[in-house]
C-alpha cells in the first residue's frame, strides 16, 4: 500500500512535466506489458553500459535445460542518481526477477523487479522499496 | 492490455435544471488502475471542428463543462503514455453530465527499473533547495549564468498546434510504437540547450556553452560575439546559435536545424525550424528559461514552453553519456 501510494505521488507529479526526460527507446515498441515472467537464477554477467545497463542470468527449466537471459535497466547515469553502482548486482548472485519479455520472442525481458535472495530489491526507484537514497 | 478497453466506463447522468449546454467529466488511470494527474483531454465537436480542452487533477478526474450540444470525439494525451482515443462518439445533451473513463495506455519505459515512474519523481523531487541570494553579474555588467544546473522543471505549455500532415505523421510514429525515434538509435532527441538532468553552463562574453547530460551531442555553442548566422547555412541536428542581450535577458535564437529531430516523443518538424530561448536569471539560484518553436512547416503557430532550472551543488559531475556502446534494443523493436 505504501509502495503504491509512492508510486502514485512520483507517478503524479512526474506528469506535471511538459517534457520529461524521454527513454532511450518506446518501451511498447520492445516489451509486451501483457506478459509478465518471474525468472530465478544465477548472475552471468552485468553489463554497466549505455544505453542501458543490462544483466544475463542463466535460468533452468523444469527439465534442467539452462537457458541464459538478458534483461534490460535503466541507463547507468540514471541508476546512479538513485544510489546503485556497478556492483550492485554480482556475477554468481542468485536472484528473482520479474520482468516483461520481448515481444519478438528473444530470451529478453525489461526487468520491473530485481530480488536478491536474502529479500534486498536492487536498482529501485524508491526508497520505500529499498533504494540507498 | 485490449481486454481492458471495454472496461471503460460510460453512462449519463442527468442533471438537475435547465442549461443549454452539457458536461464530460470523468477520470483518468493506469493500467495499474493508478489515477494519473497532468492528461490533457480534449473533445473536439465533429460538427463545429471546436475543441475544448481540460487538464486530469491529482485525483485524476477531469471535467469539461459548458459544451455546446453536440457529438464529440474524446482523445487525450500525456508524456510518456500512449495517445488515447475514445473508440464511441460521445454525445453531448443540453443540461446533462456525460461520463467518460480513460484507462490511458502504457507508460513509455513501464516499470524499467531506473526509467520507471518512481525514479523519475525521485529524480525530479528530491533536488536539494537552490542556495539563496542576487544573480551574479559578469564584467561586462550581464547576468552570468555559468553554473550546474538541474534541468528545466515543469512551468507549463501546451501542446503544438500541428498542421495536418504533421499531425497525421506523430499519430503514425504513435501507432508504431515510436519505434523509428531517432533517438533509439543514439541520434540526437534535442533542439534546445537543455535537458532534464544536468546541464553546465560556461560563460565568457564570447560563447554560452551547455554541456548536457543526457543528450546527443553532449554539448551547445551559443555564440555572444555579436556574429550572425552564416549565409548559406547548411542543415544540421543541432543548428547555429547566436545570443543577444534583451536587458538582462539573454535571447537565443537558433536556426539551421535539419527535419530528423522528433520533438518530444513523436512531434515532426521541418527545416523551416527556428527556435528562440529566452533566458533569465532572477536570482543566483533559478534559471527561466522559455522556449519558442516557429516551424511554418509544421506548426500553426509558434510552440512555446516555458520551464525553471534550479542551480544544483557545485560538487555535481555531469556524467558521460556514450550512447552507442551498447544498444541492443533496435534490432527487437516491433511496430504495428
Amino acid at each position: 500500500m505504501r509502495m503504491k501510494t509512492i508510486l502514485m505521488t512520483a507517478g503524479t507529479a512526474l506528469l506535471l512535466f511538459p517534457r520529461p526526460v524521454t527513454p532511450h527507446h518506446s518501451f511498447t515498441a520492445e516489451y509486451d506489458s501483457a506478459k509478465v515472467m518471474q525468472f530465478t537464477g544465477t548472475v552471468t554477467k552485468v553489463e554497466w553500459t549505455n544505453p542501458h545497463a543490462r544483466f544475463y542470468l542463466d535460468v533452468k527449466d523444469a527439465q534442467g535445460a539452462v537457458t541464459n537471459w538478458n534483461f534490460e535497466l535503466g541507463s547507468p547515469i540514471l541508476l546512479r542518481k538513485l544510489g546503485w553502482k556497478q556492483d550492485s548486482l554480482k556475477v554468481g548472485e542468485q536472484v528473482s526477477v520479474e520482468g516483461y519479455l520481448a515481444k519478438d520472442g528473444a530470451k529478453m525481458a525489461n526487468a520491473r523487479k530485481v530480488t536478491l535472495s536474502d529479500g534486498r530489491n536492487v536498482f529501485a526507484g524508491s526508497s520505500g522499496d529499498g533504494s540507498p537514497k | 492490455m485490449r481486454s481492458l478497453i471495454p472496461c471503460v466506463l460510460f453512462f449519463v447522468t442527468a442533471a438537475f435544471g435547465q442549461s443549454n449546454t452539457g458536461t464530460l467529466t470523468g477520470s483518468v488511470s493506469d493500467t495499474a488502475k493508478t489515477p494519473i494527474a497532468g492528461v490533457s483531454i480534449e473533445a473536439r465537436n465533429m460538427e463545429t471542428g471546436a475543441v475544448q480542452k481540460a487538464i486530469s487533477v491529482p485525483a485524476g478526474t477531469y471535467t469539461l463543462s459548458q459544451l455546446p450540444p453536440g457529438k464529440y470525439q474524446v482523445t487525450a494525451a500525456a508524456v510518456g503514455f500512449k495517445r488515447y482515443e475514445h473508440k464511441d462518439i460521445v454525445v453531448v445533451q443540453a443540461g446533462q453530465t456525460q461520463r467518460v473513463d480513460i484507462p490511458i495506455g502504457d507508460f513509455i519505459s513501464l516499470d524499467t527499473l531506473g526509467e520507471d515512474r518512481a525514479s523519475f519523481g525521485r529524480f525530479f523531487f528530491s533536488r536539494p533547495k537552490p542556495p539563496e541570494g542576487p544573480a551574479p553579474r559578469t564584467s561586462e555588467d550581464k547576468p552570468d549564468f555559468s553554473g550546474i544546473w538541474y534541468g528545466p522543471s515543469p512551468g507549463g505549455g501546451d501542446a503544438p498546434e500541428l498542421l495536418p500532415w504533421a499531425q497525421a505523421l506523430e499519430k503514425e510514429r504513435t501507432d508504431h510504437n515510436y519505434k523509428d525515434n531517432p533517438q533509439s538509435r543514439c541520434l540526437p532527441f534535442n533542439v534546445t540547450p537543455f535537458n532534464l538532468l544536468l546541464n553546465r553552463l560556461v560563460q565568457n562574453k564570447d560563447v554560452l556553452i551547455s554541456i548536457i547530460e543526457y543528450d546527443i551531442p553532449g554539448y551547445r555553442q551559443i555564440y555572444l560575439d555579436g556574429r550572425a548566422h552564416p549565409k548559406d547555412l547548411e542543415p544540421s541536428w543541432t543548428g547555429h546559435s547566436v545570443g543577444k542581450w534583451e536587458g538582462d535577458t539573454l535571447v537565443i535564437d537558433t536556426t539551421g536545424f535539419n527535419d530528423k529531430t522528433w520533438l518530444g516523443e513523436a512531434i515532426p518538424h521541418t527545416d523551416k525550424l527556428h527556435v528562440t530561448v529566452r533566458l533569465r536569471r532572477p536570482d543566483l539560484g533559478h534559471l527561466q528559461i522559455e522556449t519558442t518553436y516557429d516551424d511554418p512547416g509544421a506548426f500553426k503557430k509558434p510552440w512555446i514552453t516555458k520551464g525553471a532550472a534550479t542551480l544544483a551543488s557545485a560538487s555535481e559531475e555531469v556524467a558521460e553519456f556514450i550512447c552507442n556502446e551498447n544498444n541492443q534494443d533496435v534490432e527487437h523493436m516491433i511496430g504495428k
